[in-house]
């Protein structure tokens, strides 16, 4: 395959995956505000949604105070903002376009769809007036084209560099969720605090379609260790860091090439990493610690990918 | 009074009945039960579905890569299978001895010694390559691909306008269009039997496969592109798909030793026969055009060692130039020996005295193309024209006559067009695609063009014309 093919399609699944993530944590912190009329809350909660997209600074620049309808706005519609959804859209519809021969006609028109569609939608008052359906559509879109492509794809380095863009900015993005902050930890009491955490987790869950699965898993209430516990390490969880670095390995040994053994070594180990060790451990280590370590090594991984198979303009 | 036009429906009849041509009775019976609103529903239907689809092309000069559909009709342009037969020895007739001629222009040049053509026609013409004086091309082919287009005018006789040699386009749209009108009306195909061209990809790649440079037994192929931002893009990716090769851009080819690579994830892939979209100025900046940072520094090094077959070979300019048109049937009576069997348009080169003089006092009536254009551009349609207009023709023949020719304009014929005021005539040209590397291959049809503008003669799309899928079927009894 062509390495700027192989380029093209690892970035259109990036995008298409950090689309579907951006839209998940969209709508629990809209959720979730909307369960308060606490000001300052609010406001902490947008931040933070802000913070963990990098766009904090940005926003900020462009529109000065924090709320609801303009953060939603801004990440969704910013021509401006790199991440926004509709640059994401775009920029994976671009990917796609070029490549378009090399994926099958249902990924290539389920893709183009989600954005001629997408700019008809936002033509209309939809997302100021109901944004959990924009939201939901947005996802919604993306697990079609994940079905078309498993549904239509041939198992080949075309399937594998999708994967490879998929799960690498997966991890990268459920990383990003566990540092992220709902509530305001200030509660008076233990006893609300202990509340306060409970939603707070239960929305991460969510966004990362979560809760259903820790319900299965432990049968139990939500504990902020379990929760930590299953994001990080369960092998199953679809949107686990354990899932996601396994998947990475898996399909960097299928395109392995004469550069690419160091890549290989550093994918192997990250896995072997969260396979054998405890949350307990994590815990000891400092959770922010092991996050931002996790996340070093992602982007090592990353660049390896980068330089042993993708383009890279020649002078 | 007689229709101006001939009609490719209705026969030119007596006053009151209309009577329709044998080869559209069919169509027509059909098309008489089908509500209106419901066609209008289909065209919709089409529209969003080639969006969709994104069956699109990339407006020129636009910024924001602004994508757009091509009209597509839902009405047929119909052949009766006997007039495509003739229609098909013709064209095939023609490109056989165009590639003839390439040959011989850039070895021998019989034709020049024979007095045949005027030599400083072909030496001092800006599409004659000195590069490709004396190499040989696997079968002597040079234009694989050759889109020739036909208009009928008159009574009813088919002309050739135009031979397209470089980098013909609208293949894609042939196979969409048919594609297009089996899924919105699958229940007139059942009812007419329309010979199939869908096997055209595979046409193709037999022709590039046998195309390979001697000696290569299983070549590696690719179609090369000027890249997603190219009004062909579309095209480009879909012929590649369906023949299952590599779409590739100028940057990722290289050249070592007389050979040419493709990078891929795997390490580099030399590559053997290369479908180019890409024209021959842009294709090595070490020998063409230095600005291009589409093609392969190198390219012509690799194509001159026998190591690389392009399709179409460098240099096919010098066959399709509008000044050496005229002189095709010559060409055909002297490679071949046959009589040409599709009728040339009467040309008058301005470069001659006594064509100059007879198109400047008659250039209202007169088309005037530029001897080197293409697509509708650099054109005048006389009869249309402004007194401005005129004058502006008037005065760049005189300042350069060997830049022009002029043809009578033709009395294009019309076809029933489904059109924003219902069903009414529309003149219509014809692009059949002709395929040649050992041997020669066509598929029933080819790529109808309609002007979608009441009384227009130009059919390109980038002067606002359509397309119409184009039918070749055998009639009954």
């Amino acid at each position: 395959m062509l390495s700027r093919t192989a380029d093209h399609i690892y970035w259109m699944s990036r995008y298409l995956e950090r689309a579907e993530n951006t839209v998940r944590l969209l709508e629990v912190c809209y959720q979730t505000t909307l369960m308060t009329n606490d000001e300052d809350h609010t406001d902490y909660s947008w931040r933070s949604v802000l913070t963990t997209l990098e766009a904090l600074e940005h926003y900020e620049a462009e529109h000065g105070t924090v709320d609801a309808g303009h953060v939603i706005e801004f990440i969704v519609n910013s021509k401006n903002y790199t991440s926004s959804i509709v640059s994401c859209i775009r920029l994976a519809r671009e990917n796609a376009r070029a490549i378009r021969g090399t994926v099958t006609s249902e990924v290539w028109e389920t893709i183009n769809f989600t954005w001629l569609e997408m700019n008809r939608l936002l033509k209309t008052p939809l997302l100021s007036a109901d944004p959990t359906r924009f939201f939901e559509w947005i996802k919604t879109r993306s697990l079609q084209t994940l079905g078309a492509q498993e549904g239509t794809m041939l198992r080949n380095e075309t399937y594998n560099f999708m994967r490879l863009g998929t799960y690498l900015e997966r991890a990268d993005n459920t990383a990003r969720m566990l540092e992220i902050r709902f509530y305001l930890e200030n509660a008076a009491d233990d006893k609300r605090k202990l509340v306060t955490q409970l939603y707070h987790w239960t929305a991460v869950l969510r966004s990362l379609s979560g809760l259903e699965i820790y319900r299965q898993v432990f049968r139990e209430t939500v504990d902020p260790k379990r929760v930590i516990e299953l994001i990080v390490l369960h092998p199953d969880m679809p949107h686990s860091l354990a899932h996601s670095s396994r998947e990475l390995e898996r399909h960097l040994q299928k395109v392995r090439n004469a550069d690419s053994d160091e890549t290989l070594r550093l994918a192997g180990r990250l896995d072997a990493d969260l396979r054998y060790t405890t949350i307990d451990e994590i815990f000891k280590a400092g959770l922010h610690d092991w996050l931002t370590r996790y996340l070093e090594k992602m982007d090592a991984i990353g660049k390896g990918i980068s330089d042993d198979f993708l383009w890279q303009q020649v002078q | 009074m007689a229709p101006k036009f001939y009609d490719e429906i209705w026969q030119q009849e007596a006053k009151k009945t209309r009577v329709p041509r044998k080869h559209y009775e069919e169509y027509l019976k059909w098309l008489d039960r089908q509500e209106e609103a419901l066609l209008v529903n289909k065209r919709e239907e089409a529209e969003a579905l080639f969006q969709q689809v994104g069956i699109t092309f990339s407006v020129y000069g636009d910024g924001e890569g602004t994508e757009r559909t091509i009209p597509f009709d839902i009405i047929p342009r119909v052949f009766p299978s006997r007039e495509w037969t003739a229609l098909q020895r013709g064209v095939e007739q023609r490109v056989r001895a165009l590639n003839m001629f390439l040959h011989d222009v850039y070895h021998d040049k019989d034709m020049i010694r024979a007095g045949l053509i005027p030599a400083d026609l072909i030496i001092n013409n800006a599409q004659y390559r000195p590069e490709m004086v004396g190499l040989d091309v696997p079968h002597r082919t040079y234009a694989h691909i050759a889109g020739i287009d036909i208009v009928r005018a008159g009574k009813g006789e088919l002309y050739v306008l135009e031979d397209n040699l470089r980098v013909p386009s609208g293949v894609s749209y042939m196979l969409e269009n048919r594609k297009m009108m089996m899924r919105l009306f699958p229940d007139l195909f059942s009812k007419i039997k329309v010979t199939p061209i869908a096997h055209y990809p595979d046409l193709l790649l037999e022709t590039l496969i046998e195309s390979a440079p001697e000696g290569v037994d299983k070549p590696t192929i690719v179609v090369l592109t000027p890249g997603m931002y190219n009004s062909a893009y579309f095209e480009h990716t879909f012929l590649a798909q369906q023949m299952g090769v590599e779409l590739v851009e100028g940057k990722d080819l290289f050249v070592k030793d007389d050979y040419v690579y493709m990078r891929t994830t795997q390490g580099p892939q030399r590559v053997d026969v290369m479908y180019r979209r890409l024209d021959d100025d842009f294709l090595d900046p070490d020998v063409f055009r230095k600005d291009s940072a589409l093609g392969v520094p190198g390219l012509m090094r690799v194509y001159k060692a026998g190591n690389l077959t392009l399709c179409n070979a460098i240099g096919t300019g010098i066959a399709d130039d509008k000044s050496v048109y005229p002189y095709v049937a010559e060409m055909i009576r002297f490679y071949l020996g046959e009589k040409p069997l599709l009728n040339n348009v009467p040309t008058y080169m301005c470069r001659n005295e006594e064509d100059r003089a007879y198109v400047l006092a008659n250039l209202k009536e007169l088309v005037v193309k530029e001897t080197h254009g293409a697509g509708g551009y650099g054109m005048l349609v006389g009869p249309a024209a402004s007194k401005a207009e005129l004058a502006t023709f008037e005065a760049l023949i005189k300042k350069d006559p060997s830049k022009y020719i002029a043809q009578p304009t033709l009395a294009l014929s019309t076809c029933q067009t489904f059109v924003e005021s219902g069903i009414a005539p529309r003149h219509v040209d014809l692009r059949p695609f002709v395929l040649s590397g050992k041997t020669i291959r066509m598929a029933a049809g080819g790529l109808t063009r309609v002007a979608l503008k009441e009384g227009s003669l130009v059919v390109n799309s980038s002067q606002g014309g359509g397309t119409k899928d184009t039918w070749v079927i055998n009639r009954r009894g």
